[in-house]
């Protein structure tokens, strides 16, 4: 053969070049990429777990007071995240998401702030336990992001340490036999 | 007009030169892939300069750690001016997971003004073409300021 690239020659004339379009805005992420922050405030129960499992310390808590509750800020900071996703994972409510879109690109750093605000109205009265339907199963212990619930099956007992409660309700959403209420 | 033509060769070929800061080599090899056909950042003229003397755009990765810090500053000193930052991943910004370790002396604010931040860990290389291509256009800005 004289011309041994010619069909490779020719076949490549007429086909897309393998270079992608740029830009291209409508683009996105694989479907497991994880990118840009999704906060839903309103899902939020402020119970802490996020900022606790957080590595790079990316995600802050202000607290403002309001009538009747008080005003929490949470900013995820996307120049200080790993995009782990741990937070996502380790949220009771799924009130954080990692979206697909990757267009993370400012000349401001305040542009790359996610933040949202929850509005956590003041609960009178405390976790307590009804004992006599209490099955000592030991959800509340387990799932309590703050661990201040000790619960012994073979003593049947069960404990709360009220000064460190938050009281995001996880325990009473958990619970099996529901025995636990705000009282 | 000779002076005109290098202007406007010089708008449409900005160079970049890449500087690592103590990165773990994820934003590096996304960088590079820019520069592979698949992406192909050589189409607008980036460039990857071999000096920081020859470039426009100054990328940095990486958290700053106590021993590249006097190589970066020394680095920056030499780049010309008018010259553009670009901050790539979260390390530089931040200091990411990094941050408050003995041997890490960022973000790079402190040492220079960054102009152009990708947030990612790391980012996507089409997230870096926009990082430059924003960059770019700084550059274009900062050039026709400074001919007032």
């Amino acid at each position: 053969m004289m011309f041994p690239f010619l069909k490779t020659a020719v076949t490549n004339a007429f086909t897309k070049p393998s270079t992608e379009k740029f830009p291209n805005p409508e683009d996105m992420g694989a479907p497991a990429y994880r990118g840009r922050i999704v906060f839903h405030a309103d899902r939020c129960t402020d119970c802490g777990n996020c900022v606790k499992v957080c590595a790079p310390k990316a995600i802050t808590r202000t607290e403002e007071p309001g009538e009747g509750g008080k005003y929490i800020t949470r900013a995820f900071d996307l120049t200080s995240c790993t995009f782990c996703a741990t937070c996502a994972d380790f949220c009771e409510e799924n009130s954080i998401e990692l979206s697909q879109d990757y267009h993370m690109v400012a000349t401001d750093p305040k542009d790359l702030i996610v933040s949202g605000v929850t509005f956590k109205k003041d609960i009178a009265g405390e976790i307590t336990c009804d004992l006599d339907g209490c099955i000592y199963c030991g959800l509340c212990m387990r799932n309590c992001p703050q661990k201040i619930i000790t619960v012994d099956r073979k003593t049947k007992t069960w404990e709360i340490d009220h000064s460190g409660c938050v009281k995001c309700g996880i325990c009473i959403g958990k619970c099996p036999k529901k025995v636990l209420s705000f009282q | 007009m000779f002076k005109k033509l290098v202007d406007n060769s010089a708008l449409k070929s900005p160079w970049i030169y890449h500087i690592n800061t103590g990165s773990c080599n994820g934003c590096d090899i996304e960088l590079v892939a820019v520069l592979t056909p698949r992406y192909d950042a050589e189409r607008f003229g980036f460039r990857l300069a071999g000096t920081p003397r020859h470039a426009d755009i100054v990328v940095v990765s990486g958290p700053i750690t106590s021993q590249s810090k006097e190589r970066l500053i020394r680095t920056l000193a030499q780049v010309p001016e008018p010259k553009c930052v670009v901050s790539l991943g979260s390390c530089p910004r931040s200091g990411n997971v990094f941050k408050g370790s003995y041997s890490v002396e960022g973000p790079l604010e402190k040492y220079v003004h960054v102009d152009v931040s990708v947030a990612g860990c790391t980012p996507k290389p089409e997230a870096i073409m926009e990082g430059l291509y924003k960059a770019a256009q700084i550059l274009k800005e900062k050039r026709e300021a400074m001919k007032k």
